[in-house]
C-alpha cells in the first residue's frame, strides 16, 4: 500500500492524457494479464431537441450508438468480458461525451519482477503498426472544442485493431522472463514510451526502423504517433531468439528500433540523421514547475430549511425516478457486450429471476476456483456540482459499497480514479479539483483502501458559436476492486424468499443536493447538502460481510440515486417479489424514501437470522417491514405499486 | 476409459478456445489447443485427434464475412484431412465462430443442403443466457441428451437462414440438433428456432450458442437464487463418449 496522498494529488492535477482510450494496452504495459473490461459512458439527453444541439456536434443518440457499438466491437473482440460500468446523462455531455474504458489484470505473484531497461537491452517494439492515426491525440483531447473540431481533428484519433491487441495479450502472456520492461504506447506514442523506459539509462533510436502502415511519414509522426497496439519492450539481446519465435507463433510483428545505452540520453535517429537529442534527466525533471491558482468555494454543509422537499405522490415520484434515464434499465446496453466469455462471471452485470435485475458489483472467479474478486463502480457528478469533496469521498463509498454488497471484504480494496473535468486554468474549476482530490485521499485513508491506479482528463470543455464555454460537470469515477474470499457466499441485489426481512443499515438523513428526486421534481431554492461521509461505514461494511459469510444475507442491494424507494423497487424486480415496507427510517417520509445518504445497504433475511445479524452489524439497523409473495411495493405514502408497473417503467422503450 | 484427444482450432482473433478447452477437459477429454499456423507446420497432428473442435470469437476480425478466412485457411492447411476425418465418424463441432467457418468450408449442412448465418433480427451482437432444446437423434453430439441446456450466446451473425427446399431437407433428416426453446425463446430471429445442425452423417455439429461456457453449476446467473441450470457440459460429454467408442 502506498500513501495515497501525493501521487492523487500529483496526477490529479497533472494535465492532459487521453480520455477516450483503451485500458488494456496499460495493463499489457505492467506486465499483468487482462481479464476484464469495464465501461462507464456519459452521454447528453437522448430526447435532446434537435434546435438545441450545439452547432458541430453530434446528436446524444448517435453518439451513444457509435460509442456502444465501438466498445462492443473491440471489447468483444479482444475476448475479454465487459462485466462493469454505467450510463450517465445531462445536458452537459451533449458537446463532450466521456466515455472511461477500464480493464482489470492479474499478474501471478511468481511472475518475474521487471527491473530493466538495463544498458544494452534492445527497444522492442510489439504489435501494430505505426501510421499517422492517432497524432497528437492527447492534446487534441485535453483541448478545448469547438464547431471545427470534428473537421479538423479526425487523425487524432487512433484506428484500434482489436484481433492485433488479442494476439499481443495472447503471446505476452506467454512471455513472461523474457522482456525486462514494457511499456504501452499510448499518449505521445514511441516518444513518452522510449522516453519513460529511458529515464536514467538513456536510449538510442532510429525510427526508419519502425513498421509503417503506408510510407511516407516524416521523423515527427513516428516518434509521435499514437496508433494503437503498440507495445515497447526492453529486451536483453540473449532473449530476442526466444522472443522472436513466440511473435512467429503468434503472427504479432516485432522490430528491434535501437538499444538503451547507459549513456542517459535520448537519441533519436532517422535514416543515421540526429533529430532528437536529450539528456533523460532534463526530460524527465527538467521542466519547470507550473504554478495555478486555486479557489475553493465553501460548500452548504448545514441544511438551513429542513423539509423543504415535500412529495405528494411518492408513488409517482418513484415511477418518474425509475423511468429516469440514469436510473432506468441499462440492459439494452448490458446485452451488447459479451459477459459471459471466459466463464469466470460468478455475478453477472444482470441477475434475478428473469436475469433482467441490475447487479450492484460484479464477481469475477475463474472456473473451480473458491475465490476471486467483485468489481464495484461509484460515480455521481451532480454531487460534485455542490460539493466535489463530498462526492468524492461519496464516490468512494459507493464503489467500495457495490463490491461489499455482492461479497467482497471491505478489507481488502484497491481503488482506481479517473478524473474528467474542466478547464483547470479556471480557479473555481482547479478549486473543485482540489476538493475533490481530497475527498478521495481522505475516504482512501478513512477506508484503508489504496488508490493503486487512475487516469485524468482535463479541459473537457465546448466553445459555443455563442462564445459561452460549456463544461463537463466535475466527473470523478471511481473504480474499486476487492477480494471476495468465499465464491460460496456471494450475494445477489434480487429478492429471493417471501417472508423473510428486509432490513435497511446505514443512517438516513436529509441529504438532497444533487439527488435525482430533484431532476425529476425539480430543484428547491435552498438545495441542501450533499451525502456527509459516515464514520461508521467501514465498521459496518465488515459486518455486512461477515453476516454474509456467515450465510445469513439472501439479497443486498445499496441505496444509491432515487434512494431507499428506488433501491427496494430494483430488488423487487429483480426478485419478481413485493415488499411491505412498514416502519421508514426517517420521520419524514419524503427524506425515508429518496434522500441519498451514503453508506447505506438493504438486505435480506431470514426472520430467524436477525438476530444473528444484528449481532455481527454495528450501528443504524431498521427492520423496514417483509417480502411478499404478491408482486407489488408498499408502505407509508407509497404504493401499493405492482412490481410490473414498476419494471415496465423501468424499462426503456 | 482412455481421454481422447480433442483438437482445438484457434485462427487469429479466436477467443472461446480456452474456455472450450476446459469444458472438454471436464467432459474427459484431453485438449489440446493448435493455432492455425501450426496446423500449416504440422497438418498430421490432426490424425492423433479423435475429434475435432472449432472454437469461437473473431477469427481474422471477421472482415470479409464471419468464418470465411477461417474456412479458407483451415481448408488450405488440412486439405482432404478434415474430409477424411469426418467420413471416419470422428466428431466434429463449431461453436459460434466455429460453426460458421464449418458452413463457409462446406462441412455443414450437407451435399446439395444451402444455409448461411445472418445477421442478428435485432442488427446486433447480443449477450444473453438462452435454453437449448436437443432436437435430433441422428446427431452423435445430441442423441443421447435428456435434457434441455441452458447456456449464453455472444455473437453479431447468428441468424440461421437456409433456403426453404434445404430447411424440409434438415427437418426430414433430422439435422436439426438444437433449437431454442422456452421463456428466452429464439433470440437472433433463426428459421425453425435452429440453434445448431448436424451433417447428414451426424458426427459434424455446428452451433451458435456456447454451452462451453455453463460446464459449472456456478456459471448459470440464477445460481445465486439456487436455480440449477442445465448444464452445457453434457453436450461435450457426449461427444467425448463417441469419441472414446470410436
Amino acid at each position: 500500500m502506498r500513501d495515497p496522498q501525493s501521487p492523487v494529488r500529483d496526477r490529479a492535477l497533472r494535465r492532459c492524457e487521453h480520455r477516450r482510450q483503451w485500458r488494456h494496452s496499460h495493463i499489457l504495459g505492467a506486465a499483468h494479464h487482462p481479464i476484464a473490461c469495464t465501461d462507464i459512458l456519459c452521454f447528453g439527453p437522448a430526447d435532446l431537441p434537435a434546435n438545441e444541439l450545439p452547432d458541430g456536434v453530434l446528436h446524444p443518440r448517435r453518439i451513444r450508438s457509435g460509442v456502444v457499438a465501438g466498445v462492443a466491437d473491440y471489447g468483444n473482440k479482444i475476448g475479454l468480458p465487459t462485466v462493469a460500468g454505467g450510463v450517465l446523462y445531462d445536458p452537459a455531455y451533449t458537446a463532450n461525451p466521456l466515455v472511461f474504458a477500464g480493464c482489470i489484470g492479474v499478474a501471478d505473484s511468481a511472475a518475474t519482477i521487471l527491473t530493466g531497461p538495463h544498458p544494452g537491452d534492445r527497444v522492442i517494439a510489439l504489435g501494430g503498426r505505426t501510421g499517422r492515426d492517432g497524432l497528437r491525440g492527447a492534446t487534441f483531447s485535453s483541448a478545448t472544442m469547438d464547431a471545427t473540431t470534428g473537421e479538423v481533428a479526425g487523425a487524432s484519433v487512433q484506428i484500434g485493431d482489436p484481433i492485433t491487441e488479442k494476439l499481443v495479450m495472447d503471446l505476452l502472456a506467454e512471455a513472461d522472463g523474457l522482456f525486462t520492461s514494457i511499456t504501452d504506447c499510448g499518449a505521445g506514442g514511441f516518444s513518452s514510451a522510449v522516453g519513460e523506459m529511458a529515464e536514467g539509462v538513456g536510449a538510442r533510436v532510429e525510427l526508419s526502423t519502425a513498421p509503417l502502415k503506408y510510407p511516407g511519414l516524416s521523423a515527427w509522426e513516428i516518434w509521435l504517433s499514437e496508433a494503437q497496439e503498440r507495445m515497447v519492450l526492453s529486451v536483453h539481446p540473449s532473449r530476442l531468439p526466444a522472443l522472436q519465435a513466440l511473435c512467429d507463433r503468434h503472427g504479432v510483428e516485432l522490430t528491434d528500433l535501437g538499444e538503451f545505452t547507459g549513456d542517459n540520453r535520448l537519441v533519436v535517429t532517422f535514416h543515421g540523421e540526429v533529430v532528437l537529442d536529450l539528456d533523460t534527466t532534463f526530460l524527465h525533471d527538467g521542466r519547470p514547475q507550473r504554478h495555478m491558482t486555486a479557489v475553493v468555494t465553501a460548500p452548504v454543509r448545514q441544511v438551513t430549511s429542513p423539509g423543504v422537499r415535500r412529495v405528494e405522490d411518492p408513488t409517482g415520484a418513484l415511477l418518474e425516478l425509475l423511468a429516469h434515464p440514469n436510473i432506468a434499465s441499462k440492459a439494452a446496453v448490458v446485452h451488447r457486450y459479451d459477459h459471459a466469455i471466459r466463464g469466470a462471471t460468478l455475478v453477472g452485470p444482470l441477475t434475478g429471476a428473469r436475469i433482467d435485475g441490475h447487479s450492484d458489483g460484479v464477481v469475477l472467479v475463474e472456473p473451480n476456483d473458491t475465490e476471486g474478486f467483485a468489481i464495484g463502480i461509484g460515480v455521481n457528478p451532480w454531487h460534485g456540482l455542490h460539493d466535489p469533496y463530498r462526492m468524492a469521498f461519496a464516490a468512494v463509498d459507493e464503489a467500495i459499497r457495490n463490491a461489499v454488497a455482492v461479497g467482497a471484504d471491505p478489507d481488502r480494496v484497491a481503488l482506481l480514479d479517473n478524473f474528467s473535468w474542466g478547464d483547470p486554468r479556471r480557479p473555481t474549476t482547479l478549486g473543485e479539483l482540489d476538493a475533490a482530490v481530497d475527498g478521495c485521499v481522505d475516504a482512501a485513508h478513512t477506508y484503508g483502501a489504496p488508490f493503486v491506479s487512475g487516469k485524468d482528463s482535463l479541459n473537457n470543455e465546448y466553445l459555443g458559436t455563442d462564445g459561452e464555454r460549456h463544461a463537463v460537470p466535475p466527473t470523478l469515477v471511481i473504480t474499486a476492486v476487492a477480494h471476495v474470499p468465499d465464491a460460496a457466499s456471494v450475494v445477489t441485489s434480487d429478492l429471493k424468499q417471501a417472508g423473510d426481512l428486509v432490513v435497511l443499515v446505514g443512517a438516513t438523513v436529509e441529504e438532497f443536493a444533487g439527488s435525482h428526486l430533484d431532476k425529476v421534481l425539480g430543484e428547491p431554492d435552498v438545495a441542501g447538502v450533499v451525502p456527509a461521509p459516515d464514520p461508521m461505514a467501514l465498521d459496518r461494511f465488515r459486518g455486512v460481510h461477515r453476516a454474509m459469510r456467515a450465510g445469513l444475507v439472501r439479497a443486498c442491494h445499496d441505496c444509491s440515486e432515487g434512494g431507499l424507494a428506488v433501491a427496494l423497487a430494483e430488488m423487487c424486480i429483480g426478485g419478481d417479489l413485493g415488499v411491505e415496507v412498514s416502519e421508514l427510517p426517517h420521520q419524514d417520509p419524503t427524506v425515508a424514501w429518496f434522500s441519498e445518504s451514503s453508506s447505506r445497504l438493504v438486505c435480506e433475511l431470514a426472520e430467524a437470522d436477525l438476530e444473528a445479524f444484528q449481532a455481527l452489524v454495528p450501528g443504524a439497523l431498521v427492520v423496514l417491514g417483509r417480502v411478499i409473495a404478491e408482486p407489488a411495493l408498499s408502505g407509508q405514502d407509497l404504493g401499493p405499486v405492482g412490481v410490473e408497473t414498476l419494471r415496465t417503467v423501468w424499462s426503456p422503450r | 476409459m482412455s481421454r481422447p484427444i480433442s483438437l482445438v482450432v484457434a485462427a487469429p482473433g479466436t477467443n472461446r478456445d480456452r474456455d472450450v478447452a476446459f469444458a472438454l477437459e471436464l467432459a474427459g477429454a484431453e485438449p489440446r489447443v493448435a493455432l492455425l499456423g501450426e496446423l500449416f507446420e504440422r497438418p498430421a497432428v490432426l490424425d492423433e485427434a479423435r475429434m475435432l473442435v472449432v472454437a469461437g470469437g473473431f477469427s481474422y476480425a471477421d472482415s470479409i464475412g464471419a468464418g470465411r478466412l477461417f474456412a479458407f485457411e483451415l481448408q488450405r492447411a488440412l486439405q482432404d484431412g478434415l474430409g477424411a476425418f469426418v467420413a471416419a465418424g470422428r466428431p466434429v463441432i463449431g461453436i459460434c465462430n466455429g460453426f460458421q467457418t464449418l458452413v463457409r468450408a462446406g462441412l455443414l449442412p450437407g451435399p446439395g443442403q444451402r444455409a448461411a448465418l445472418g445477421h442478428n433480427a435485432s442488427g446486433s451482437f447480443d449477450c444473453r443466457w438462452v435454453t437449448l432444446a436437443p432436437s435430433s437423434q441422428r446427431c452423435v453430439w445430441t442423441k443421447d441428451l435428456r435434457d434441455e441446456i441452458d447456456c449464453p450466446i455472444a455473437h453479431g451473425e447468428g441468424r440461421f437462414v437456409a433456403d426453404p427446399t434445404t430447411l424440409a431437407d434438415l427437418q426430414a433428416n433430422d439435422q436439426i440438433a438444437l433449437r431454442y426453446c422456452g421463456a428466452t425463446g429464439n433470440p437472433n430471429g433463426s428459421v425453425d428456432d435452429v440453434a445448431g445442425i448436424c451433417d447428414p452423417s451426424g458426427v459434424v455439429l455446428g452451433l451458435m450458442p456456447h454451452p462451453e461456457n455453463h460446464v459449472l453449476p456456478t456459471q448459470h446467473p440464477g445460481h445465486s437464487r439456487g436455480v440449477a441450470g442445465r448444464l452445457g457440459l453434457r453436450l461435450f460429454e457426449a461427444g467425448v463418449e463417441h469419441a472414446q467408442e470410436l
